[in-house]
């Protein structure tokens, strides 16, 4: 099998894979997030200030689902601070980086779910 | 005899060929799983419904610690529930639902899964959009999207009496709550004429359009405009282009500088009334459709109110849902912010459109900061967990409507 071939099997494998993760990780669907860090609290309310309307508690709501993406925190962080698409950027003055660094910390603790 | 490169050349075709079918699997696999969430929505979750409607508590979700429990059933378009001094339940049927269609409104008492009807509405009155009880009298938000909204008493046999009419309804948004303060008021909530202070073509889906031509909405004090004017279709007259204003009648533009008169019954305000009767008092305004009132155990006001939709002639994008406590005297930010952000923020921006740009030459003060910012049109109601259809589609579905109640099973114990 040719090498492109490969790779656009391997990119579609990934694509499926992620489409059959359930997004639907979010309370009251299972207990609630543990919250076990002071980063974490704090990434709690950057989301709840600035993502949460858009995805709800991580799941799908007029943005798509977060917490069934397995993007790296510096892919997650080129998104936020560029935006993507009807997504709004959110540069530095609106999310200071500290404040990032809690948010990526809480986006990975909610998609492990743990 | 065996050719070895024919051979092989047939056998590389025949593999070549498998790995284009799993590939073509593959792709279309993820196609189909992946792109799910892909699909246009017009916010909120969206569903096909097809009679009869099961009730079944394993099917509602609560966190560890609650149980649903089934309380009754057959009911249509519940809107609003209260306990009388016996604890029984009351429930309001709004009567009315977007895409239009009237059913007659109704207070009815549930008890021990038997629905009872206390009284009957007037087939145009409605929505009937909450209840509340003091003083031995239930008392009820008539939306009234045909003739304006009011406040009406009923008694414990079903006579009623109107307390208040002539609440400017007759738009998108309508008469809501109520509920009886401490201080012994009946607070509630006033919702906008239009989606974010320009009547577009938008609101002839509504239905109201033709009904009220010169409708708009009210500011709660005087204002002074920008004179930014939107053009749009002329769905009135079926062809033709209008520009219309902020805060004025379908194709009547403004200037920069116009003041507009404010009223104490404004569009997007919170009232409150003398459970006697009386002029009704302004609590607070720039609301854009206080729907769920509620006070904390420290006498304090909170309200839900729905965030703006991505439609008319100044859509806006990705605002909101927000839960407030209410600021006595303040103005909450509608129609130029969602919660404290200003709409001119490039995340309100519609895919594909301009920025949008303020209505306002001056803002009465910065709004105050909601509680809580909750889920684009999430259609976020009472603050205690009446549950209702939302969207501008939703039809009433007779007899399809329930009453739940959610038990913490903590308190049980």
């Amino acid at each position: 099998m040719k090498t492109g071939a490969k790779l656009v099997a391997v990119c579609a494998g990934v694509v499926l894979a992620t489409g059959c993760g359930s997004a639907r990780r979010s309370e009251p669907l299972v207990r609630p997030l543990p919250v076990h860090t002071v980063q974490v609290a704090a990434g709690r309310q950057v989301f709840m200030q600035y993502c949460h309307q858009c995805h709800p508690l991580g799941d799908a709501g007029l943005g798509p689902a977060l917490n069934n993406k397995p993007l790296p925190k510096f892919l997650i962080r080129f998104q936020v601070r560029n935006g993507l698409g009807a997504m709004p950027a959110f540069p530095a003055q609106v999310i200071p980086e500290r404040e990032m660094r809690d948010l990526l910390e809480y986006l990975r603790v909610l998609r492990r779910g743990r | 005899m065996c050719n070895y490169d024919e051979t092989h050349e047939g056998m590389r075709g025949g593999r070549s060929g498998r790995w284009r079918a799993w590939l073509a699997m593959w792709i279309l696999s993820g196609l189909l799983a992946g792109c799910y969430s892909m699909r246009p929505s017009a916010g909120g979750g969206q569903t096909e419904f097809k009679p009869p409607r099961m009730f079944d508590p394993a099917d509602v979700a609560v966190p560890p610690g609650y149980r649903v429990e089934l309380v009754a059933t057959g009911l249509t378009f519940p809107t609003g529930i209260a306990f009388d001094g016996r604890g029984r339940a009351f429930v309001t049927e709004s009567g009315y639902a977007y895409g239009e269609v009237w059913t007659p409104p109704r207070l009815v008492r549930v008890t021990a899964g038997r629905v009872e009807t206390v009284a009957t509405g007037k087939p145009s009155g409605g929505p009937w959009n909450g209840v509340a009880f003091q003083g031995g009298n239930f008392y009820v938000s008539e939306g009234g999207v045909l003739e304006g909204g009011r406040i009406l008493r009923i008694s414990p046999g079903g006579r009623q009496s109107v307390l208040l009419a002539g609440l400017p309804s007759m738009g998108d948004h309508h008469t809501n709550g109520p509920v009886a303060g401490p201080d012994g008021y009946l607070y509630f909530g006033q919702g906008v004429v239009t989606n974010s202070g320009v009547v577009g073509a938008d609101n002839l889906d509504y239905g109201w359009l033709p009904r009220w031509p010169r409708l708009h909405d009210v500011p709660g004090e005087r204002v002074e405009l920008r004179g930014e004017n939107f053009a749009s279709r002329d769905v009135l007259r079926g062809g033709g282009r209008v520009t219309t204003g902020a805060f004025s009648a379908y194709g009547t533009p403004t200037a920069p500088g116009q003041p507009v008169e404010g009223s104490v019954v404004a569009s997007g305000s919170v009232l409150r009334l003398r459970p006697g009767g009386g002029a009704p008092q302004q609590v607070a305004w720039g609301f854009r459709n206080p729907f769920g009132l509620a006070f904390s155990p420290d006498g304090q006001l909170y309200v839900t109110d729905h965030g703006y939709d991505n439609r008319g002639s100044r859509p806006v994008w990705g605002a909101a849902d927000l839960l407030w406590r209410v600021r006595r005297g303040e103005w909450h930010g509608w129609p130029d912010f969602s919660g404290d952000v200003p709409l001119t923020s490039p995340g309100f921006k519609p895919p594909g459109q301009p920025r949008l740009e303020f209505l306002l030459a001056r803002h009465p003060n910065q709004p105050p900061s909601p509680v809580a910012r909750l889920e684009v049109h999430g259609g976020s109601c009472g603050l205690d967990g009446v549950m209702t259809v939302r969207g501008k589609k939703s039809r009433p579905h007779v007899g399809t409507g329930a009453v739940w109640r959610i038990v913490r099973e903590e308190v049980r114990r």
